[in-house]
C-alpha cells in the first residue's frame, strides 16, 4: 500500500486550560508500496502523533492522508499498528491474542486456530500457545504483537518504537527478525525509532523530523544492500549524517 | 509455622480458653454458653430445629436462597450498567448523581417500602439484598472499566474491533478483576443485610436471622450463639467460593 501525506498538521487543545500544542506542522511525504521507511527525530517531537494520525486513532487538524491514492478516515484493519508497550491482551493466551482480529471478523474457530498456529510456528513461539502474556519475555511479547497484526494482512504496517522496551541483544535479533518478515511479506512499513543504528540497519529511506512541532527537515536514502553490516564504513557514514543532524537540532532547541 | 496452622491454632486457643473460663464459672454460662453447649445446641438445631420442626439446614438453605436471588439480580443489572457508565462519559455524568443519592440509604431503611410494595416474603427479601449488593458491584464495575488501559482499546480498534467487540472482548475482561472485588464486597454486604432483614421482620418462617430471633424469644443464648457462628461460617464459605472462582478466572494476572 502506498502512503501519501499532504500537508498534515495537528494541534492539540487542552480542554481545560485551552492551551494549544502544535504537534505536527505541514508534513508531506510519500512512501511507495513495499518499502521500509523510518521516521527519526528528537524525543517528543510528534512522531507518535503522526503515526496515530495515519492509523486513524487521531484526526489531523488539517491535511490529507492517501492510502493507495484514496482517503480513508479509519483504515482499521488495513493499517496495522505496533506499540512500544506491546499492548497484548493480558487475559488472553498467546494464541487467542494472535487470532483476535480473525475472531472479530467471525472467522470459524478451526480456520482461525490453524492460521494462528502457522504464525505461532513461524515466529518461533512453539509451545507458548496457551501461555499468558505475563509469562513471556519482552521479545516474545512483541513477536506475538506483530503476529497478531500481520494475521489480519494489513497493507501498511506502522511501528512505534516497537523494540524500545527491549534489551539491546534482543533488539538486534528482533531487527533481523523484522527484516526477514518484511522481505517475505513485502509489506509497506513505516517505522519510528529514536535509535539511529536501528533505522540505518532497517530502512531504505529515513525521514528526519525536527523538534516539536514536527516537520521534515532531512530525507536520507540508504543505498546499502541487505543484510547490512553494522560495523561497515558506509553504515557509519549514514549514522554520522543522522547524528550530526540530531546534534544540530538539539543546539537549535537549546540555543 | 504454616499460615493455615497458625489460623487454626488461634481459633483452637480461643475455644480452649473460652471453655475453661466457662467451666470455672468465671464466665456466667446463663449469659455466655460454653463452647460445648454451643456444639450441643447445633446438634439440637439440626435434629429438632428451632422452632420445632424448622431444622438448621433448611434455615441455612432458605437464607442462601434469598441471598442468591437478590445477588444475581444485582449482578445482572449492575454489571452492564457499570460498563455503560464506565465507557460513556455522558452516561456516567448523568447517572452518577442519582446513584450517589440512593446509595447512602441503608438497605434496611427500604424494608418498610419493600413490604408495602412486595408484601412479606421472598420478593421483598430479595429486593433488600439486591439493594445491598448492587452498589458495590456497580461502582467496582465502573472503576474496572475506567482502569482498562487505553492502549488496549486502541490496539483492538486497529485490529478492526467494533463497539460491541470492544465491550465484550476488551472492557469486560479488562474490568473483571475489579468486578470480582465488587462481587466479594457485595456478597459480604448481601449476607449481612439478609440476616438483619430476617431479624427485623422480612420473614417467612425460615432463615438464620429469624432463627436467632426465636432463640431470643425463648431465652436460649446457646441457640443464639450457635446461630451466629453458623452465620459467620456460612458467610465465610460464600466468600471462599468467590475467591476460588476469582483465582480460576483471573489466572492471567
Amino acid at each position: 500500500m502506498s502512503l501519501e501525506l499532504v500537508n498534515i498538521s495537528k494541534t492539540f487543545t487542552n480542554a481545560r486550560t485551552k492551551e494549544e500544542v502544535e504537534a505536527v506542522r505541514a508534513i508531506s511525504l510519500k512512501i511507495n508500496t513495499g518499502t521500509f521507511v523510518s521516521l527519526i527525530g528528537p524525543s517528543g517531537c510528534g512522531k507518535t502523533t503522526l503515526l496515530r494520525i495515519i492509523s486513524g486513532l487521531e484526526h489531523p487538524s488539517s491535511g490529507t492522508i492517501l492510502l493507495n491514492g484514496k482517503e480513508i478516515a479509519k483504515p482499521y484493519g488495513q493499517v496495522g499498528l505496533i506499540f512500544q508497550e506491546f499492548a497484548l491482551f493480558p487475559w488472553r493466551t498467546v494464541i487467542d491474542n494472535i487470532d483476535f482480529g480473525l475472531e472479530i471478523k467471525k472467522i470459524p474457530t478451526q480456520k482461525r486456530k490453524e492460521l494462528a498456529e502457522f504464525y505461532l510456528h513461524k515466529f518461533g513461539l512453539d509451545g507458548f500457545a496457551n501461555k499468558f502474556p505475563k509469562e513471556l519475555s519482552g521479545g516474545m511479547k512483541q513477536r506475538v504483537a506483530i503476529a497478531r497484526t500481520l494475521i489480519n494482512e494489513p497493507e501498511l504496517l506502522l511501528m512505534d518504537e516497537p523494540f524500545g522496551a527491549l534489551d539491546s541483544q534482543t533488539r538486534n535479533s528482533m531487527q533481523e527478525f523484522l527484516l526477514t518478515i518484511w522481505q517475505e511479506t513485502k509489506k509497506t512499513i513505516l517505522f519510528i525509532s529514536h535509535n539511529i543504528d536501528e533505522t540505518v540497519f532497517l530502512s531504505e529511506k529515513i525521514f528526519c523530523l525536527s523538534s516539536r512541532p514536527a516537520c521534515i527537515k532531512l530525507t536520507l536514502d540508504i543505498d546499502l544492500p541487505y543484510p547490512r553490516e553494522r560495523t561497515s564504513l558506509e553504515f557509519n557514514l549514514y549514522r554520522k549524517k543522522i547524528l550530526d543532524y540530531l546534534a544540530q537540532e538539539r543546539t537549535q532547541l537549546e540555543g | 509455622m504454616q499460615p493455615s496452622r497458625l489460623k487454626a491454632s488461634i481459633i483452637i486457643t480461643i475455644l480452649f480458653l473460652w471453655q475453661i473460663l466457662s467451666s470455672l464459672h468465671i464466665i456466667p454460662h446463663y449469659k455466655i454458653p460454653s463452647p460445648w453447649e454451643v456444639v450441643l445446641s447445633i446438634k439440637t438445631l439440626t435434629t429438632i430445629g428451632l422452632p420445632q420442626g424448622y431444622r438448621l439446614p433448611t434455615h441455612i438453605l432458605e437464607s442462601l436462597y434469598r441471598v442468591f436471588c437478590g445477588f444475581s439480580i444485582a449482578i445482572v443489572i449492575a454489571v452492564p450498567l457499570g460498563i455503560l457508565m464506565g465507557w460513556s462519559k455522558i452516561a456516567r455524568e448523568t447517572l452518577t448523581p442519582l446513584v450517589e443519592i440512593i446509595r447512602p440509604i441503608p438497605p434496611l431503611a427500604w424494608i418498610p417500602i419493600a413490604i408495602f410494595w412486595f408484601g412479606i416474603g421472598i420478593k421483598s427479601a430479595a429486593f433488600i439484598i439486591f439493594l445491598g449488593s448492587f452498589f458495590p458491584i456497580l461502582l467496582s464495575t465502573v472503576s474496572g472499566v475506567l482502569s482498562v488501559d487505553t492502549i488496549l482499546i486502541e490496539a483492538s480498534l486497529t485490529l478492526g474491533a467494533k463497539r460491541s467487540d470492544i465491550y465484550k472482548k476488551v472492557l469486560i475482561p479488562g474490568a473483571t478483576p475489579s468486578i470480582y472485588t465488587g462481587l466479594r464486597i457485595g456478597m459480604g454486604i448481601a449476607w449481612m443485610t439478609l440476616i438483619a432483614a430476617e431479624l427485623t421482620g422480612v420473614k417467612s418462617g425460615y432463615g438464620l436471622g429469624y432463627m436467632i430471633m426465636v432463640a431470643r424469644d425463648i431465652q436460649r443464648p446457646d441457640h443464639i450463639i450457635a446461630g451466629m457462628i453458623i452465620i459467620g461460617v456460612t458467610g465465610y464459605a460464600l466468600d471462599s467460593c468467590l475467591r476460588v472462582l476469582e483465582r480460576r478466572v483471573l489466572r492471567w494476572r
